[in-house]
This record gives structure tokens, sequence and C-alpha cells, in this order.
């Protein structure tokens, strides 16, 4: 499979990459306006080079991190791999006290992005990222 | 099946590990996500493993059932049949359609990533959603039986 792509693709995929992330931290954007108190602190980060990107010869790229802070609190997301298995690439979510992860079981060849969270349930081992769940991560672990 | 359950809760933890070392890092950010991706595939070795013993032990009970048939005429294939000595993916074509999905979903994992990894190649370093991986593996496990 990996054969078969040039840089040009590489490429592609880390911009497409970034730009799922944007629409998901102004997603969250719109979550949190019904959120009093809560403070976004964007940064980037640079991303993994990862090992298709070294064998195309492609750079690491900045990548977009949000943190959302309400008190003490502190939820923070960080863009992990973009090439995993079985899905179109992983954030970090890491709160004061836990660690979650965010898969993208959508976003390839233009479709929207499906945000899963995983949440370890034997019988559904993942669960839509909504509103729901992002507003509970903010205010505690779940 | 009889250890998935512990596999995958054992791999909960040290993906949290390494996850949480991985968004923390400022300098070796790189290496932990390297040593993730091992991670992820060290465990999806163990994870097919249980799929190998599960396939192992409903080819063994689907032969002992034919040999055992009252009439000659329906055990005589059998007879000197050694599901042991038959290739893995021939032993899963025992216990579902080639032609079908679980056949190819079977095939997949085992031809391009479980015999890739276990064979040390290097083009298959990948990370990978292993808890996705796993309920695949475990739905698998359901549609192959005897």
């Amino acid at each position: 499979m990996v054969a078969k792509l040039d840089k040009r693709d590489i490429r592609q995929r880390v911009s497409d990459w970034v730009s799922r992330l944007t629409k998901l931290y102004a997603q969250l954007d719109v979550w949190l306006r019904d959120v009093p108190g809560a403070q976004v602190l964007r940064g980037d980060v640079e991303q993994i080079n990862e090992e298709v990107m070294q064998q195309f010869g492609v750079r690491p790229q900045q990548v977009p991190t949000y943190t959302v802070v309400k008190g003490k609190r502190r939820v923070s997301f960080v863009p992990s791999s973009l090439w995993i298995i079985r899905a179109n690439g992983r954030v970090n979510i890491t709160t004061n006290k836990n660690q979650y992860m965010l898969l993208d079981m959508g976003g390839a060849d233009g479709q929207p992005s499906d945000w899963q969270l995983v949440t370890w349930s034997l019988k559904r081992p993942t669960a839509p990222f909504d509103r729901e769940r992002f507003l509970a991560l903010v205010e505690r672990d779940i | 099946m009889k250890s998935f359950t512990e596999v995958r809760t054992s791999y909960r933890y040290a993906d949290w590990y390494l996850a949480s070392k991985e968004a923390a890092a400022r300098v070796h950010k790189q290496r932990w996500s390297r040593l993730r991706a091992i991670n992820d595939q060290a465990y999806f070795l163990m994870m097919f493993g249980q799929l190998e013993d599960h396939v192992n032990s409903q080819c063994k009970k689907l032969v002992t059932r034919k040999k055992t048939a009252p009439r000659w005429k329906d055990r005589r294939a059998w007879d000197t049949f050694d599901p042991e000595r038959e290739p893995f993916m021939n032993r899963v074509a025992l216990l579902t359609d080639k032609g079908g999905k679980a056949f190819r979903q079977v095939k997949y994992y085992y031809e391009d990533l479980r015999c890739e990894i276990a064979h040390g190649n290097t083009a298959v370093q990948m990370p990978m959603a292993l808890i996705t991986v796993a309920a695949e593996l475990q739905s698998l496990a359901r549609a192959l039986h005897a």
C-alpha cells in the first residue's frame, strides 16, 4: 500500500490532518460556549516524524493543540500518530489525572471525520465524541 | 480466547503510560511514539495468538466430530486428515467460507500484519488502533466455529 504513494500524497495527507484537527477544535469552541469560566489555550507542536514520512523524506509539520482550562482543571488535546492501522489519526487527551484517546474512524477521501472516544467498554470500546462527552471531560474524568 | 480480556486490560495500562509520556514530552516525543507503536504490535501478536488458539481448538473439535461419524462414507475423507499439518489459512477455511468477509479479514490480519510483524518486517512499523482491532478479532472468533 505504501509503495504506491509518493511524496505529494504524504504532504497532502499531512495537510488534511491539520485541516481535520482545525475542524475538531472549531467544534470544541462551539461546545464550550455554554461553559462559564472555561479558557482555551491554543498552541502548536511539531508532528511526530512518522515512519511513512521518513520513507518519503517529508519533514514533520506543526500541528495544532487545544487546551481547556477551567479552574484547576485542565484538558489538553495533543495530536499523536496520523498513520495508524485501522484508524485515520489519533489524538491524545490528557486531563489532570487521566489519559484518553480519540480516533478518527472517518476522514478518508474527503469524507467527514468520525471522532470516536475510546471508552474501553467490552461491549462497545469506542463512542462518538459528542458535546456531552466533551463537556463531561471538561468537568470531570469519565 | 480465554486470556483475551486480560491481554486487552494489560494493553490499556501500557498504552496509558506510553501515551501520557508521549503527550507530555517536549524533546523525546518521537521516542515515546516509537515505543507506543512497538507496544501496539506486541499486544497485537498476543491478541492474534488468542485467535489462532481458538481456530486450532475449533478445527480439532470439527475433525474429531467428523472422524466419529457412524457411516464410513461420511468419515473416510477425514480419517487420515490432520489439521495440525495444514497451513493456518486452510484451518480457517474449515471454519468459514473462503469467499466470505470473515475469511478475508483473518487473511488480512494474518498475512499483512501478524506474519510481517512476527518476521521483523520493518515496513510495518505503524501504530495500531488496537482497541478497534481487538473488537474485530473478538467478532471474528465468534464467526469461526466448528
